[in-house]
């Protein structure tokens, strides 16, 4: 809502204040002031004039040679391109010196030679005064403004104007009125309310038309007046100056006449062409099944049973509180004007607009509650302007169906203003604040009994009204007091998230936060075959599908990072994904994971020689995670999914349960996200794995006997793995074994693998000896043999 | 003065002379070898053959060797040490390593800067004895918006444009949710007070994404609800926030605004880190919006099962999304959303404060 200061102080004295001072003060209580902006800034220095004379110049078919009383200027001759005007009227004069505003920005008036005549100035336009489009005929001001006057104080040029964010509880502030009540209140200065008087000379407007409602429901009260004989014209240069400051174009005398009186009161308001309505009359119903109208806008719209109308006695003639029809608009050659003035019911305006798409200052003010009791004011204010602006007889009085609703009553209980602002507010200031916004305020005891305001749609409930008190006394009165619960902290699983996460940045990964939205190619590229979760209205087809899998982020986060010449790539994402419904559940599987990539040359110093990451290294992340976590005897298994190279790829498995799955991307994967291969993955579900971390750790106790330490080193063949040898050796070792580990791996020339596995023995109450511990590695070579069919080397 | 006595002082000269001239270890090792060695050394022929000797002559021999014996080791140790020092200093004066060159540094990621702004908001408020609740990325429209106070025909609902799911047959629609609000919900509802909550998390707006704001957000919103909480414990839980979020010395003020779920509401103003608080085009007068906040209306309160007329509340809903791009002068919202290591890298030694 834009709100010029020049036409607000005609409503509430404001002079005497700064226009920064006032937008904080208003922004401070609720009124948020977005920005403040000069109006048409440029101009200066162009005053009233009134013509004295006009001839053409004979040498010229288009210039006119006009002379100008400026007032105490005296007289000057001006040139000028058009003919609109004519002896008496006044005109914009922009002297020698003066600035007019034209697209190219600020123009300075000059002497200008035309032939053998001199201009000394120049005659103004609508558009160089920045108030319209009009730039083709030169502006004719108001016959009553004062010769000499300057133009820009007398319509506002140059005036600030507030930008002011309405929130949905507060239709009351969508108008010049509104925002005057406010200052009004926290100024404690008079609120002037227009002149609702007018000038009836014509027949009763019951004897012209009739207005019948069929959904009171959806329109509580409908009114409508009629004005007969007038002409459609430009309206005055004031109107079209504050129209244009509002924002709205100037549209010609009878459409200005209802913006103007919207912007001013707040109330929307529509004027038919009365010749226009079939057998003259309105009907307020439901649309009819397949019933068609044309908007304003030109749109054909196919209307719901359920929108309601403003018919005449046959046909919609406009989608009530939102927009009008094309077929009976009034414009150029409409004499009669039926002016409508009604209520209507928020909740199916909002339907209405959002079914249709459609949005209009009317129908913004209807969502959120209009004033009923406005209705006949806006209308007397707007057709009697009619009236002023395009001449015409306005007939007596209105029809009037269907009635406001009654006010709202509410109490207030001065003790729940401590309990819920933390002090107390005295009594007669609430008194003073609730009835300077319009309450009608009774004492009863330590309670209020109020009467809101009927443009107060907001205030239903004590609550409400605390939140008056406390705007308009003043958020920074309120003191800051801190409080605290009792037992903070994070949950086991936030705690091991956090665990998880320093893992992974100490192991040199990155966190990224990747997008939830994925494309459907993105899904096919890894192979996932599963339920996608899908958005019904996404932004772009692309961003339809919820990620099922946290790869495709980090491979395309990967791509990005190559395409930019980040050579070595290491992220990690923690994130929700997304798979499907689960019977009659009411929310989508949705389970938090955490995944990483590994991409490009690993680097890790200079006298190192660099690497390219493999499966391995996802093996280690991921046994680096468990370990922090402290959770032990993870196994892998299973047949990795279509994304992984078959044979550097498995799942994570704890128990029975798979907890995660990492490997090395099959090349063609990688190649569908423009990435070359080794590309390494791997990913853990949350739930499952911080499950498994344990509660207690129990310190053993430090050994008091020495180690001894035996290798065993045996060719294999490559269907053996090195765990399944392990677990061979563990069990074939005997008591005494602490440990076992690889200690190298060797290909020899032939192709052959060679491992060699280092164990550890000890025993807990004695030093062992030598020979126990060659035996249990004897035991150990004949297991392997047996088992494996290893060959000791 | 017996003769063996006389030759013992004469080898002591002889040897604490031959140590004192000793220049290296090895030669050391040959005077050890010489004097006190068990096999060829006078000294200790001397004392092997101390039983032959009479006795008056036994006890002054034997005692005399001895400490003979022990001096010399004495002597022999304290110029071994001097000449070990010595070589000690050598090596040292000219061994050195280039420290100009690339150390070897342990391989360290490079941590998010929205998860490091909302670990830095969520520890603030557990040092105040908030717990962290979360919750679903989707949501029922009852959670997110209609235990909220915002009916489906509500004006602010268009305020926040939502992305529906596509939803099976039979089942309310479902949707992403615009706040982590919900989760307050899921709190209310599963608990009476004392409630102390933080909710961080990722939310979605349908908007088309610029470079000040995406379609998808991370917020944090914080609930209390107690016997005798007002919005004075509101203003002084809010300076807690603004500290944690935006460092201190960071100016803040409330003032009156609207949300369906909070009433009275207030947006929560911070002064401007690039200007200061003087004013310029990244602020209004000197003045950002950083969030919203406010008591929790009574109605939230009833359709979560909570008595209005015995407990109050507050909560507040801010966006980490802006405070990082804010704080750190991020130009472009989609950064923060890229996994961009050229981006993430730069916030290693990101300000504890």
């Amino acid at each position: 809502m834009r709100v010029p200061l020049h036409w607000l102080r005609e409503y509430v004295d404001i002079d005497d204040i700064s226009s920064g001072e006032l937008a904080e003060r208003l922004s401070h209580t609720g009124s948020a002031v977005d920005f403040v902006e000069r109006f048409a800034p440029g101009v200066s220095g162009v005053v009233v004039g009134r013509v004295l004379e006009v001839a053409d110049v004979p040498e010229s078919e288009k210039l006119v040679i006009s002379k100008i009383d400026v007032g105490e200027h005296g007289s000057l001759t001006i040139l000028a391109g058009a003919k609109n005007f004519v002896a008496d009227d006044r005109v914009a004069v922009a002297r020698v010196g003066a600035t007019v505003t034209t697209m190219d920005g600020p123009l300075a008036a000059r002497p200008m030679v035309g032939g053998k005549y001199t201009s000394q100035g120049m005659l103004c336009s609508a558009h160089e005064l920045g108030i319209g489009d009009d730039h083709a005929g030169i502006l004719v001001l108001d016959p009553e403004a004062p010769i000499g006057a300057d133009v820009a104080d007398l319509l506002g040029l140059g005036s600030d104007v507030f930008e002011f964010e309405i929130y949905p509880n507060r239709p009351d502030q969508m108008s010049i009125l509104g925002i005057a009540r406010e200052v009004a209140v926290l100024y404690g200065r008079a609120l002037r309310m227009p002149d609702t008087s007018v000038v009836e000379e014509g027949p009763k407007a019951t004897d012209r038309t009739s207005v019948e409602i069929e959904d009171t429901e959806g329109c509580p009260r409908y009114l409508a007046r009629v004005i007969e004989g007038v002409t459609f014209a430009t309206s005055p240069a004031l109107v079209r100056a504050r129209l244009s400051a509002c924002g709205v174009r100037p549209l010609g005398n009878l459409i200005d006449a209802t913006n103007y009186v919207l912007l001013l009161t707040g109330q929307p308001l529509h004027a038919f062409d009365l010749d226009k309505l079939a057998e003259e009359r309105i009907v307020v119903r439901s649309a009819r099944a397949g019933e068609k109208l044309t908007t304003l806008d030109g749109q054909d719209r196919l209307l719901d049973t359920e929108d309601l109308v403003i018919a005449d006695g046959v046909d919609a003639q406009a989608l009530a509180g939102i927009m009008g029809g094309g077929q009976s608009e009034v414009g150029p050659g409409t004499e009669r004007v039926l002016l409508e003035s009604a209520h209507f019911q928020p909740v199916s305006i909002a339907r209405t607009s959002r079914r249709h798409h459609l949005r209009s200052e009317a129908s913004a003010r209807f969502e959120r509650g209009s004033d009923p009791e406005m209705v006949p004011d806006a209308a007397a204010i707007a057709v009697e302007l009619m009236r002023r602006w395009a001449g015409g007889v306005v007939a007596q009085g209105s029809v009037d169906e269907g009635r406001a609703p009654e006010r709202r009553r509410l109490s207030l209980r001065i003790e729940r203003i401590p309990k819920i602002l933390g002090i107390a507010v005295d009594k007669g200031e609430v008194s003073t604040i609730l009835s300077g916004l319009g309450c009608e305020v009774t004492e009863v005891g330590e309670r209020l009994d109020l009467t809101a305001p009927s443009w107060r749609p907001d205030l239903e409930r004590e609550i409400d009204v605390v939140e008056e008190v406390a705007r308009l006394h003043g958020y920074e009165k309120i003191p800051a007091v801190l409080t605290h619960g009792a037992r903070g902290g994070r949950s086991v699983h936030q705690m091991l998230r956090e665990r998880t996460r320093d893992a992974l940045l100490g192991a040199g990964l990155s966190e990224a936060t990747l997008s939830t939205f994925i494309s459907r190619d993105d899904i096919d590229a890894i192979g996932y075959e599963g339920e996608v979760v899908e958005v019904s209205n996404p932004m772009t087809e692309d961003q339809r599908q919820l990620r099922p899998s946290l790869f495709p982020g980090l491979l395309s986060a990967a791509q990005r990072n190559v395409a930019h010449g980040v050579s070595s790539v290491r992220l990690f994402e923690f994130g929700k994904i997304f798979r499907g419904w689960p019977k009659d559940a009411a929310l989508p599987d949705e389970t938090e994971h955490v995944a990483f990539v590994l991409h490009g040359e690993l680097n890790e110093h200079w006298s190192l020689p660099a690497r390219m990451p493999d499966a391995l290294d996802a093996v280690g992340l991921i046994d680096l995670v468990l370990d922090e976590l402290g959770i032990e005897g993870r196994t892998l298994g299973g047949d990795p999914a279509s994304l992984f190279h078959p044979g550097r790829a498995a799942n994570v498995i704890l128990g029975e349960q798979m907890v995660g799955r990492f490997g090395e991307l099959r090349p063609s994967v990688a190649r569908a996200f423009d990435l070359k291969s080794p590309v390494v993955v791997g990913g853990l579900s949350l739930e499952p794995l911080f499950s498994a971390a344990p509660d207690d750790l129990t310190v053993r106790p430090l050994p008091t006997q020495p180690p001894v330490l035996r290798d065993i080193s045996m060719w294999l063949s490559d269907e053996v793995s090195a765990g399944d040898v392990a677990e061979t050796i563990r069990s074939a070792a005997g008591p005494f074994l602490e440990s076992v580990h690889v200690l190298d791996e060797y290909r020899a020339d032939d192709g052959r693998r060679s491992l060699a596995f280092g164990l550890r023995f000890r025993a807990p109450d004695r030093t062992l000896r030598a020979e126990d511990a060659d035996e249990a590695r004897q035991a150990v070579v004949i297991a392997v043999m047996e088992r494996h069919r290893a060959e000791i080397r | 003065m017996s003769e063996v006595v006389g030759e013992l002082e004469q080898l002591r000269a002889e040897a604490e002379t031959a140590i004192a001239a000793a220049t290296s270890l090895a030669e050391l090792d040959e005077i050890q070898n010489r004097y006190l060695g068990r096999k060829q050394s006078r000294l200790k022929e001397i004392l092997r053959d101390i039983r032959e000797l009479p006795n008056e002559e036994k006890r002054v021999v034997g005692p005399a060797g001895n400490r003979l014996s022990q001096d010399l080791e004495a002597s022999l140790a304290l110029k071994r040490a001097e000449i070990e020092r010595a070589s000690e200093e050598e090596l040292l004066a000219t061994d050195r390593i280039d420290l100009t060159m690339p150390g070897r540094t342990p391989l360290r990621g490079a941590p998010n800067p929205l998860r490091e702004v909302m670990r830095k908001i969520e520890d603030a408020f557990i040092g105040i004895g908030y717990k962290i609740a979360e919750g679903p990325e989707a949501e029922t429209d009852w959670n997110n918006f209609e235990a909220l106070n915002t009916p489906p025909d509500h004006p602010a609902r268009s305020l926040m444009d939502t992305y529906y799911l596509d939803t099976p047959d039979g089942i309310p629609q479902a949707l992403l949710r615009t706040h982590t609000s919900p989760v307050q919900v899921r709190v209310m509802e599963s608990q009476q007070p004392p409630i102390y909550v933080i909710c961080p998390g990722r939310v979605f707006r349908r908007e088309d994404i610029t470079v000040t704001s995406g379609a998808i957000f991370h917020q944090i919103e914080g609930l209390a609800v107690d016997e005798g909480l007002t919005f004075q414990h509101l203003r002084g839980t809010i300076e807690v926030y603004v500290e944690a979020a935006f460092g201190p010395g960071t100016k803040a003020r409330l003032v009156p605004s609207f949300y369906p779920f909070t009433e009275p509401s207030a947006e929560l103003q911070v002064s401007c880190p690039v200007c200061g608080g003087s004013g310029c085009n990244h602020c209004a007068q000197g003045w950002i919006g950083m969030g919203g906040c406010g008591m929790v209306d009574p109605n939230v309160f009833t359709f979560c099962g909570i008595d209005p007329e015995r407990y109050t509340g507050f909560a507040f809903g801010m966006g980490i999304d802006r405070v990082a791009m804010k704080r750190f002068g991020v130009p472009d919202s989609r950064l923060l959303l890229s996994g961009d290591l050229r981006f993430l890298e730069q916030f290693r030694g990101i300000p504890v404060r």
